[in-house]
């Protein structure tokens, strides 16, 4: 009976001095580890994830190890302290991840929609914009990156985004560089262009003549009369519209003052009716030498001529060799207002285009 | 006869303390399959399921250590967890690749479709309206075909690589673009006809 009783003594005592290990611990820290892998802690609080799953590995390490050794020599405390720091960290990394990703969705949000504002200026005002092979390309090139970027984004896949993101913004950068110094420099001229077109039209008025002014950034020519203004027509012009025609071949409409030279009906000419342009003339005959002997022309270039305001446009873009296009039901309107000898008055702005400010 | 009984007891508590084996081809097998079903592409492909598979092997690798830790040990829950896991990760490896193979031929089928578009893109370049000395003024569309083209090309690579999900963000984008190329195109078109006509 004693022994009985010493037997069930020694298995209660042997229970009750068993080691527990951490169970609800390790329980705890995987719970916490797997939303910490719901926020993507991997991916936006590296650091602190890394400590978690390190711990959490120790923890079952330390476990382990104890599970190896004699029942009553166990000791589970390093072990309870690992899940306890995997925990923490878990709970900390979740946190971090949560803030850290809406953070870093939000930056490469802001500056994907900055480059689409960007871009978009090439579908707009920048549209017409005469840009280089290099620059149409690159142009090209940045729009489609954007897409793809700004479909990763949606879908939550940022790997890499900030690296792609700078390419691009450096691509896009020199693209607005462009455009804007372009605008500017053309945007210079304005208030010489005023000059030109309003006394132009005094000495309309003065004189009683027809004037006809071509205003290339609006892509409109206006027909005057004494003075007032009778008609506005849309145009369409050379691929290189912007800028001073320098030679032949540029795709550029000349800039300054001409004169209707010749009447050409229709019969005459392969674009419905035409008004002949007196290009070149005495400035830009001077203008092409000096440009010429300084370089800024190859020896072998030609001046170019057969400048006209002519039929055939409302294409609905630009496709002229530096000629100006109306349409033919507009051509007929012109044609009866316009003598031969009017004077023609080609600007590039009448005021400066609004993203140059 | 009394110490004999007494150490008879303390050799047989010992002695069931130890008595069951570490179910240690079980868990070689659930982490062979875990293995295979990472090697597979499980991480890209069927991410949740793999995740979800982790966890259950650190649940049942957690079991084992519970058990190792108890005076009287019984490994059957854990064996049952562990032949789970494996069945899961046979599951996941199967779910895996057939992931893969469904995304190869949309990878595929989405090349074509795409190089179709900018063939007929091209081919409505050609009709388009130029100018009187024959200069294109589609440049910038042109440009943007290339660039799908070019995009195309790197998917190409991309696909070869095995890099499929990139392979197919970036095909999306690009048959989008080259779909609304296309729209723009015939648009434009069919705006000169009209302008033509008068």
């Amino acid at each position: 009976m004693g022994l009985s009783a010493l037997v069930v003594l020694l298995v209660l005592t042997g229970y009750l001095l068993y080691p527990k290990p951490p169970l609800n611990e390790l329980a705890l820290a995987r719970e916490k580890l797997a939303l910490a892998d719901k926020q993507k802690a991997s991916v936006y609080a590296i650091a602190n994830y890394k400590m978690a799953k390190g711990f959490y590995d120790s923890a079952m390490t330390a476990w382990s190890d104890e599970n190896d050794r004699f029942f009553f020599l166990r000791n589970y405390e390093e072990s309870r302290i690992f899940a306890s720091k995997s925990i923490d960290y878990a709970e900390m990394a979740a946190l971090e991840a949560k803030t850290g990703s809406k953070k870093l969705t939000n930056n490469f949000s802001t500056r994907l929609k900055n480059i689409g504002t960007q871009l978009k200026l090439f579908d707009g005002v920048y549209k017409s914009l005469p840009m280089g092979k290099k620059l149409v390309n690159l142009l090209a090139n940045s729009k489609l990156k954007h897409h793809e970027l700004v479909l990763a984004l949606e879908k939550g896949n940022t790997a890499r985004m900030d690296r792609k993101l700078k390419e691009l913004e450096t691509g896009v950068g020199e693209l607005v560089v462009f455009a804007k110094t372009t605008m500017d420099e053309f945007s210079k001229e304005v208030p010489t262009w005023k000059k030109w077109v309003a006394s132009a039209i005094e000495n309309s008025r003065k004189t009683g003549s027809a004037l006809v002014i071509v205003n290339k950034y609006e892509r409109e020519c206006q027909v005057y009369s004494k003075g007032k203004l009778q008609a506005s027509y849309t145009i369409e012009l050379g691929t290189n519209w912007m800028g001073d025609k320098q030679r032949e071949g540029d795709k550029t409409t000349p800039e300054g003052h001409y004169k209707v030279m010749k009447r050409k009906a229709n019969g005459q000419t392969k674009y419905y009716k035409a008004l002949l342009l007196n290009y070149p003339n005495e400035e830009d005959k001077s203008r092409f030498k000096k440009n010429k002997e300084s370089g800024i022309i190859p020896q072998n270039a030609s001046i170019g001529n057969l400048i006209e305001i002519h039929g055939e446009g409302g294409k609905g873009l630009d496709w002229t060799d530096g000629c100006i296009a109306l349409e033919n039901s507009d051509m007929d309107k012109i044609w009866k207002m316009v003598p031969e000898n009017t004077p023609v008055v080609i600007v590039g702005a009448l005021k400066v285009p609004q993203m140059s400010n | 006869m009394k110490y004999t009984f007494i150490s008879a007891m303390i050799i047989g508590m010992i002695g069931l303390t130890s008595c069951a084996d570490v179910p240690q081809e079980e868990v070689d097998a659930a982490n062979a399959a875990i293995l295979e079903a990472k090697t597979a592409g499980a991480e890209i492909y069927v991410e949740a399921e793999f995740q979800a598979l982790n966890d259950s092997m650190t649940v049942a690798m957690a079991s084992l250590e519970e058990q190792k830790s108890k005076f009287f040990k019984n490994y059957d829950v854990t064996i049952e967890k562990l032949t789970a896991v494996t069945e899961q990760a046979a599951q996941v490896t199967a779910n895996t690749n057939e992931a893969i193979n469904l995304l190869k031929d949309e990878i595929s089928e989405t090349i074509t479709e795409v190089q179709g578009l900018v063939a007929a893109g091209r081919d409505l370049i050609a009709q388009a309206p130029r100018g009187k000395e024959g200069t294109t003024a589609l440049v910038a569309i042109k440009a943007e075909l290339d660039a799908i083209e070019t995009s195309v090309n790197e998917s190409n690579t991309m696909f070869q690589n095995g890099q499929l999900k990139p392979t197919m963000e970036k095909l999306t984008v690009a048959r989008e673009k080259a779909s609304s190329i296309n729209t723009e195109l015939t648009e434009v078109m069919s705006k000169y006809k009209v302008a033509a006509k008068k």
